[in-house]
């Protein structure tokens, strides 16, 4: 029996060894594909290049997909969309997107948004992994991927070209873990088509920044002031998201709308707070001629909170008699039910 | 003055004188081998053999048992190995939609642009949303 066991013993300090070094060997690759996409978010200054690609994108309940030309140069991306036509045209320039039309000579900023990388919220809430090399476009190619800490689900995909740091395949993943946009460039062109002079906004154009947009920040007092009310902060956040800010947004009475807005680094959730207009402050003549049709935000309360699942993200609205609750998020179905239901 | 008038105590008494003269004339031998040394040895022997899971585990099934818990962590390594999400990426996955509603279309755009506040959202694939004219909310939705 002693010899036997002596084996089993041997057996088990063999497996428990290699066992070790797979894990040593597993936080290593870790560590190179957390410096791989680190380098490439941060990065975004690629030589002149010019390359095809596709865009697929799960929304409103069906996919959309389009072929798309991309020109690099100099920090700034220019993205011509086979929607149209006539063609839509953008411009990336690392922290706005752009729409811009020629015909108008103006460049439009697409959403009010600037883009912000939270590394250290982002690698609590996510483990980055390694998914191995993958050819794309021709280009031998490193795969990153992000898994939810929370949910155990992957949430999004990169294959990212170490020489340039250009991301060449990118997957994006719902909180379920289904794929809802995909975006891949299919080849590169020989030549450049474009330098950083020829992508860059003309200087005669006119810009509509950030600042006319419909959606603005906004601090609580402002807020209150505005609208006669204060929004009211969910009292169950899923764990890893924290308040990015408060919104103020108007429907289409310019009655105000509170759009508090929670990441974890990666994702965005959006909670928007309406009272019917009238209620508050802010009730003015509706903006779109549309007269005796209602009041924004009225109507007769929700029994339950209604989910609506279309793709991208989830969103669960709760009619209240004084007040109309929505969030949007990508939260599995409990969590943004359960976080509606904790607003007081 | 008891062995004089206790007759039973008087007998023992010379049953026992009897077995030392006996005795008296029978020289004393030292034994041929030390038993102790092989006794103590036999002791320590079982001392070293003794194991935490002794009390736990018959000794006829420890092999059974041992084979069982080589399995358990062969599997749970895999399992592990299993779990780890280096998958490939999956096609395109339909779902059902709990409810068809104009409202998603707003919604789905708000929270498109707001995603474009991180640095890893894919903003060629929010653009294609946001290409689309940007829906307004609805007056009142109908019941």
């Amino acid at each position: 029996m002693r010899p036997r066991l002596a084996v089993i013993v041997g057996l088990l300090f063999v497996v428990v060894l290699l066992g070790g070094f797979h894990v040593i060997g597993r936080q290593g690759d870790q560590a190179r594909a957390s410096r791989l996409l680190l380098s490439a978010s941060e990065s975004g200054v690629w030589p002149p290049m010019s390359a095809a690609g596709t865009i697929r994108v799960f929304s409103d309940g069906v996919w959309r997909e389009t072929s798309a030309d991309f020109d690099y140069a100099g920090g700034l991306t220019r993205l011509t969309m086979g929607l149209g036509p006539p063609r839509t045209v953008l411009l990336d320039d690392g922290r706005r997107m752009w729409r811009l039309d020629a015909a108008a000579r103006t460049a439009t900023a697409v959403g009010p948004a600037e883009s912000r990388l939270d590394w250290a919220r982002l690698r609590r809430s996510y483990s980055v992994l390694p998914v191995g090399a993958q050819t794309v476009a021709g280009r031998a190619c490193q795969g990153v991927m992000l898994v939810s800490r929370r949910t155990r689900q992957r949430a999004l995909a990169e294959w990212i070209d170490p020489t340039t740091l250009l991301v060449t395949k990118r997957l994006t993943y719902d909180a379920d873990g289904h794929l809802v946009a995909a975006t891949e460039l299919t080849g590169f062109q020989p030549q450049a088509r474009a330098t950083r002079e020829a992508l860059a906004i003309p200087v005669d154009w006119h810009k509509v920044d950030l600042e006319e947009a419909d959606v603005r920040q906004i601090t609580m007092k402002a807020f209150r002031d505005l609208a006669g009310y204060e929004p009211r902060p969910p009292g169950r956040l899923p764990k890893g998201y924290r308040q990015e800010g408060l919104y103020l947004r108007s429907c289409p009475r310019g009655c105000p709308y509170a759009d508090l807005r929670y990441s974890d680094g990666l994702r965005v959730l959006s909670v928007y707070e309406h009272r019917p207009c009238g209620q508050g402050r802010g009730r003015g003549p509706h903006r779109y001629g549309r007269g005796g049709g209602g009041e924004c935000g009225a109507g007769p309360p929700d029994a339950r909170p209604v989910l609506i699942d279309r793709g991208q993200a989830k969103t669960v609205r709760q009619r209240r008699p004084d007040l109309m609750v929505v969030a949007t998020g990508d939260l599995t179905e409990r969590e943004i039910l359960d976080l509606v239901l904790s607003i007081p | 003055m008891h062995l004089r008038e206790c007759a039973l105590c008087a007998q023992e008494l010379a049953a026992l004188e009897r077995t030392a003269g006996l005795l008296s004339g029978v020289q004393l031998r030292r034994p041929t081998r030390d038993l102790w040394p092989g006794i103590a040895g036999r002791l320590s022997d079982r001392r070293a053999t003794y194991s935490w899971w002794a009390p736990l585990v018959p000794a006829r099934r420890a092999w059974y048992v041992a084979g069982v818990a080589l399995l358990v962590l062969i599997v749970a390594f895999a399992g592990v190995l299993a779990w780890s999400p280096h998958l490939a990426a999956t096609a395109p996955q339909t779902r059902l939609v709990a409810e068809t509603d104009t409202e998603a279309r707003t919604y789905a755009h708000w929270h498109a642009e707001a995603s474009l506040t991180s640095a890893l959202a894919d903003r060629y694939a929010l653009a294609v949303v946001l290409a689309s004219k940007a829906p307004q909310p609805r007056e009142a939705s109908p019941q």
